[in-house]
């Protein structure tokens, strides 16, 4: 009876760990989609990283159900999406920090080289322009700029057709190129 | 002019590149082990999510089960209806039991209907399609007994076993006994003439 207690908890303790082995993959490989899906509604470090956190800690409760590698990217892809959006709008300071950060973060991410004037002021109407957009071609935009995915990738993301994926890509560079024909151009082209 | 063609060719890789530049953004350095002390701290996935929904849904079913089951159980409540009206029912329905008045002709089929107050909640129930269905008991004004006596009386009265033409003719005036008319007596009146009193009140002296 003691022998086959220590069987099952042993086989409990295995079957939790090797849970644990592949959520622990699973983090490691997705934890900058996660944050850059979040940094693209929020654009603010600290703010995307607490809400990939959120994210994934809420992948963890549910992770017997999303071990697919593919299910657990679009699952991560969609809760943590949704968890940006939800802080965006219940922050009442979104203004003031969205300034602040367009600020601070164009000023870190692009080289030292770009750090002029001009590429700040690029940056942030291109941020101004994705942000006028609805937010189905919103998500499709900021996915498809997320570590190059392709159309079937998104698609795979969103979890729709990818011909709807390319519809909404399609409407979306449109009124990107609207709202920044004047005012931004091919840099190669300069 | 330079800067207006420049401005013209934004083009769709242009228009990536920027995106990809502005999102090409990475996390601290720390973000994973942050994501691992959180995760620490969790509790250990468990063996079945019940989604929400499923309880839900399966909440509603148990309740729907219970109800089902107590209005089985109470056949004789009517859940639902206006309020106890008296209305008009035909009182024939129970004349199938009474005895037929002549040979080859039902008393059913005597075009009859009478009529009583009773307070009930259902429709007529004279159609036999509606006569299977439940009708919840009733409480009679009248008696069944005075029922049961009325309608033999109404059947023996249309076979002919009781006549009741003697009723509908006019009786004849019973003739009135006067006493005897006798003349009327009145005797004289005599009135006796009035004499003073002697020694009087208001005699002369």
């Amino acid at each position: 009876m003691h022998e086959f207690a220590e069987r099952l908890a042993g086989g409990l303790v295995t079957v939790d760990q090797e849970l644990d082995r592949e959520f622990e993959a699973r983090l490691v490989e997705s934890s900058t989609l996660a944050f850059r899906v979040a940094y693209g509604v929020l654009r603010h470090k600290q703010d995307a990283e607490d809400v990939a956190q959120e994210a994934f800690a809420k992948a963890y409760r549910s992770f017997r159900q999303l071990r697919d590698r593919e299910r657990f990217r679009a699952w991560l892809v969609r809760m943590t999406w949704r968890l940006a959006i939800d802080r965006r709008r219940g922050d009442k300071r979104r203004d003031v920090r969205e300034q602040r950060s367009s600020d601070m973060d164009v000023a870190q991410d692009f080289s030292p080289a770009e750090q002029d004037l001009l590429a700040r002021e690029r940056a942030a109407r291109l941020w101004q322009a994705i942000d006028a957009l609805p937010e189905k071609l919103r998500v499709v935009v900021v996915l498809a700029g997320i570590e190059e995915h392709n159309l079937r990738e998104v698609a795979q993301l969103l979890d729709v057709p990818e011909g709807t994926v390319k519809s909404r890509m399609f409407d979306a560079r449109q009124r990107l190129k609207e709202l920044l024909q004047w005012t931004l151009g091919d840099p190669q082209t300069r | 002019m330079d800067t207006r063609r420049s401005a013209d060719s934004l083009t769709d890789a242009a228009l990536d590149r920027e995106l990809q530049r502005a999102l090409a953004v990475d996390p601290s350095p720390e973000f994973v082990a942050r994501v691992r002390t959180r995760i620490a701290s969790e509790p250990a996935p468990r063996a079945w999510q019940f989604p929400w929904v499923m309880s839900f849904a399966g909440g509603a079913v148990v309740a729907a089960v219970i109800v089902m089951a107590i209005a089985r159980t109470r056949p004789d409540r009517v859940s639902a209806g206006p309020a106890p009206v008296l209305t008009a029912h035909a009182i024939a329905s129970a004349s199938s039991s009474l005895p037929s008045a002549a040979p080859g002709r039902s008393v059913s089929s005597v075009p009859y209907v009478a009529s009583a107050f009773r307070r009930t909640n259902s429709a007529s129930t004279d159609s036999p399609a509606e006569a299977g269905r439940h009708v919840p008991e009733t409480t009679p004004i009248f008696d069944p007994r005075e029922t049961r006596a009325l309608q033999t009386f109404i059947v023996r009265l249309r076979s002919g076993d009781v006549d009741l033409s003697p009723l509908l003719q006019p009786a004849p005036k019973p003739p009135m006994e006067l006493p005897p008319i006798e003349d009327l007596v009145i005797q004289p009146l005599s009135i006796d003439p009035l004499a003073p009193p002697e020694r009087a009140q208001g005699e002369r002296q």
